[in-house]
């Protein structure tokens, strides 16, 4: 007798499964097809970073504070600024293959200069190609307003023409050189 | 490196919907069905009518009538052979298309419109890969491994033929009368291809699957054998063709339904004097159902499918008997596995689901039959009547195949033990019980 409740009661619980399984059947599916659809991503999504122009006036909104470079937990930012200029860039250096996409870059810059894309393919062949320059990391004008209403960051300001005390720029200037170039010697080896 | 490659995912990229509804799928899995069963009839039939026709009066013409023979002869075997791939191929994508309905996914959609023809480029990529035979394997016996798993699942198919066809045409030669005793006899024989190529191919994971796949085919051999005997007990014949046409008219008809005695169960009703009449239509009611169980779970274990895959376990061992197959041989392997669950599906629809008869009155399927087999075209007249059961055979064997399909999808692979001891423990006494209630059943007739 109990073999015979066992079996009834085996018989009915894989009828059932294989009914539950059979409803699957008028489902949709909830995989997504990833190359031929590119998911929605939301704009805080963390992914490649990328410097940012003036939507507006095509001007580059980095002020080479070194906040990013600063904060940077991984040390992947290399920021270098013009030393003849203070408050314009000259080279912006980042290593996609040492960043972990923390987000604190972004977080600390005044100028929402550098943000995080909804970019994320970024494979290359060579570990040296994920180290972008600035002509890599820049965005477009385009592209920079796309992600300004995209984040909902404010619209930046065009920049003050001109900059009080020139002499600082000079006592500033010798500073961030040999630092950069010793950031830089490190990369490349 | 001047130009920005930044592109912006969501805005810049051509954004191709690809949003497939369930309808959308299954009308999919439609034409796909659609598509493949006009490519395997179009192939075999061509095959046929070259081997059976075409060659025949070519070879007459020059005047060599035994090679003239041989080849007409030869007929039903080239049209297997041109049948099993074409229908293996078809039977992948069909068990991959339904299990991706089944647990929610896209499914194949890569190669073709729609993944059509996925299986396809997977059988050109394994017929031009490299045939590599490990290190320490026996070369003769790990050639010879596929070959002796896939040869007999082209013997076996033989009987099977003559039903398919309705006796038509050059298959009339596969008619025998010893019909299901062959594809028994015969379907026996893979084990040992396994075992050899297990062994052969020099590797632990190899040669446990080879073992467990002898003793699970012994195991579940003989409550297959069992029922079938009963099946036999109950038609009175070992002829296919006879256990096929005793089905005709109805879906009542269908062994699977007590065998034909259904009308005794009208005796039933007015329960009284008649009831003892009824009770003995009910007993051969519920041993049909119960023999068309017992058949099916071992024939499914039969031929190693979920959840009975324990000598291709790969969560166990890595690919079971196959591990070291590549190429060529290891599509032989796949194809034959496929071709075994193909004939055991025929098998089941013939001995239980009515074979290659329509579920409609006598009438009717004579009306279409005639219809088809005195076709006019172009002033000439065809034989087309094999067209009708053959395709009725394929849908019923598609619908059992759907069912395996679903089987799979749902159920959890049975541990090595459970497996044994549910053969030997349960299905085999419980068999035996059921051939002597049968035989007692048939006997009080």
């Amino acid at each position: 007798m109990n073999l015979l409740t066992k079996t009834i009661d085996g018989c009915y619980n894989i009828f059932r499964g294989l009914f539950t399984v059979f409803k699957h059947i008028a489902r949709n599916p909830i995989t997504s097809a990833y190359p031929d659809v590119v998911p929605e991503l939301y704009p805080q999504t963390r992914h490649r970073l990328a410097l940012t122009v003036n939507p507006d006036t095509g001007e580059h909104l980095c002020i080479a504070c070194k906040q990013c470079e600063r904060i940077c937990p991984d040390t992947c930012i290399t920021v270098i600024g013009d030393p003849e200029k203070k408050g314009t860039i000259k080279d912006f250096y980042l290593d996609h293959g040492l960043c972990m996409f923390c987000g604190l870059c972004t977080e600390v810059c005044p100028t929402n200069c550098i943000i995080n894309t909804v970019d994320f393919e970024m494979s290359e062949y060579t570990r040296e190609d994920l180290i972008y320059d600035i002509d890599r990391l820049t965005l477009t004008q385009e592209q920079s307003r796309f992600y300004f209403d995209f984040k909902e960051m404010p619209k930046p300001r065009p920049k003050p023409e001109k900059k009080p005390a020139p002499v600082q720029t000079q006592t500033e200037a010798p500073k961030p050189q040999p630092a950069a170039s010793a950031r830089g010697g490190e990369k490349k080896s | 490196m001047a130009v920005s490659n930044l592109d912006l995912l969501n805005k810049f990229r051509p954004h191709k919907v690809y949003k497939r509804n369930w309808f959308v799928g299954l009308f999919n899995f439609f034409v796909l069905a659609v598509f493949w069963f006009a490519i395997i009839y179009g192939a075999t039939s061509i095959t046929t009518i070259l081997f059976a026709k075409i060659l025949p009066e070519l070879l007459i013409q020059y005047g060599l009538f035994p090679l003239a023979q041989i080849t007409f002869f030869l007929a039903p075997i080239a049209a297997i052979m041109v049948l099993i791939p074409a229908n293996a191929t078809f039977l992948v994508l069909n068990e991959r298309k339904i299990l991706a309905l089944l647990t929610v996914r896209y499914g194949t959609n890569r190669v073709g419109p729609d993944g059509f023809l996925q299986t396809l480029a997977d059988a050109v990529k394994l017929l031009f890969k490299e045939d590599n035979i490990p290190g320490g394997a026996d070369k003769v016996l790990f050639s010879l491994a596929p070959v002796v798993f896939f040869a007999p699942g082209v013997i076996a198919f033989i009987p099977l033929l003559s039903v398919a066809t309705g006796n038509s045409g050059p298959f009339i030669m596969c008619d025998l009368s010893i019909g299901i005793l062959f594809i028994l006899a015969v379907s026996s024989i893979p084990v040992i291809g396994l075992v050899l190529g297990g062994w052969a191919s020099n590797n632990k994971y190899s040669l446990m699957g080879g073992l467990r796949s002898a003793a699970q085919a012994i195991s579940y051999e003989i409550p297959m054998v069992l029922t079938v005997i009963s099946v036999i007990l109950l038609t009175g014949s070992i002829n296919l063709m006879e256990i096929n046409d005793g089905q005709v008219g109805g879906i009542l008809n269908w062994n699977i339904f007590a065998f034909g005695n259904l009308p005794l169960l009208l005796h039933l009703f007015p329960l009284g004097t008649g009831s003892i009449v009824g009770l003995y239509g009910l007993a051969f009611l519920i041993i049909s159902f119960i023999l068309f169980f017992i058949y099916i779970i071992s024939a499914i274990a039969e031929v190693n499918r979920i959840p009975f895959d324990l000598p291709e376990a790969e969560s166990e061992l890595v690919s079971g008997y196959n591990t070291e197959f590549t190429g060529m041989k290891f599509a032989l392997f796949f194809l034959a596995e496929y071709t075994a669950l193909f004939i055991i599906c025929l098998l089941a629809s013939v001995l239980f689901l009515g074979g290659g008869h329509l579920p409609c009155s006598v009438e009717t399927e004579m009306a279409i039959l005639n219809s088809l087999s005195n076709a006019h075209i172009a002033g000439d007249v065809y034989d087309f009547g094999w067209i009708l059961p053959s395709m009725v055979l394929m849908i019923k064997a598609y619908v059992l195949i759907f069912c395996s399909v679903w089987v799979r999808a749902t159920l959890p692979r049975l541990r090595y033990d459970q497996l044994l001891a549910f053969s030997w423990k349960y299905l085999i006494p419980f068999s035996l019980v059921n051939i002597f209630v049968v035989a007692i059943l048939v006997s009080i007739k």
